[in-house]
């Protein structure tokens, strides 16, 4: 995972304040006055400091993250529904740096995803789908994961650690088959179109991730639901090199 | 932190590796109870719990020595 980049707002200039001044001021009382409380005191503002920087200073309340989430697959929903979208979502890889899904709008297979890939993103992709952007897409992309993350590292960072969306989260590969489980999921959607075709909220995001990671489309396939924990099923689509 | 400081300085604790060590337990304390957003991994918490091992094996090898 890449270090994320250290934005100098105020909670970490004062931090990094607190840490320079810990450092001389804990360093001379040690190494001059050889004095412990003096050096202590040096210490405790070193050990402040660093917290400080490691804090962001502006976080974003994680219920509203995940509201925001929620709501935005309202205009998701709108879409499927005015096109009678009922194909399962292709997840494609990263364009611009944003995961898209395409909806397929009847049968699609495979050797369909290169022409999808090539095309512009617009809403009606051809007359073959819809191409919508998931809402799991701009938490991955803020998320800033880096593209040597690992698959399972990276679902957990975005939906346990980031979002804190779930409990815990597991992914097996099997060849081109993915099988993610979650357990304890926080958000929920309440729209059928979007669930069947993009899958609930938090495996729509665990297909954004999916796609981001792999570089490659990921076919959603289904989910269930057992006391809990959900089970989502996804197909990686190798298209190899261009 | 700064009241163990100056609780310890009160009672007249001279040796470093006190202070450390309790500045060591209230950073995972605070940690454990109200769970802060990080940029990155814990790492004053990684270099603290480094530090209090040293001191713990020190101590180990002062007695058993």
């Amino acid at each position: 995972m890449r270090l994320h980049s250290l934005r100098v707002d105020r909670v970490a200039g004062a931090g990094l304040s607190l840490i320079v001044f810990g450092v001389v001021f804990g360093g001379y009382s040690y190494l001059v006055v050889g004095d412990s409380t003096y050096t202590a005191l040096g210490l405790a503002c070193v050990v402040l400091g660093s917290v400080m920087v490691m804090v962001p200073g502006n976080p974003v309340p994680l219920s509203a993250v995940r509201a925001m989430v929620e709501g935005s697959a309202v205009n998701v929903e709108a879409l499927l529904e005015e096109y009678e979208a009922r194909g399962k979502a292709v997840y494609l890889p990263p364009r611009d740096g944003r995961v898209y899904c395409y909806v397929p709008l009847g049968e699609f297979s495979d050797a369909d995803l290169a022409g999808v890939l090539r095309s512009p993103v617009r809403v009606l992709a051809g007359s073959g789908g819809l191409m919508v952007f998931p809402p799991g897409s701009e938490v991955v992309r803020l998320c800033d994961l880096g593209e040597e993350a690992g698959l399972e590292d990276a679902l957990s960072y975005v939906l346990v650690d980031y979002l804190e969306a779930v409990e815990s989260v597991k992914a097996v590969e099997e060849g081109d088959n993915l099988v993610v489980q979650v357990t304890g999921p926080r958000m929920e959607t309440g729209f059928p179109l979007f669930a069947a075709c993009l899958g609930s909220a938090v495996v729509s995001v665990a297909g954004c991730v999916a796609a981001w990671v792999k570089g490659e489309p990921v076919v959603f396939l289904g989910e269930d639901r057992v006391k809990g924990s959900v089970t989502a099923r996804f197909r990686v689509v190798g298209l190899g090199e261009e | 932190m700064f009241l163990a400081l100056v609780s310890l300085s009160a009672l007249g604790e001279r040796r470093l590796e006190v202070y450390f060590s309790i500045y060591t337990v209230i950073h995972f304390a605070c940690s454990a109870l109200y769970r802060p957003r990080r940029r990155w991994l814990d790492v004053p918490g990684g270099l603290m719990f480094a530090g209090f091992c040293v001191i713990v094996m020190r101590k180990v090898l002062e007695i058993i020595g």
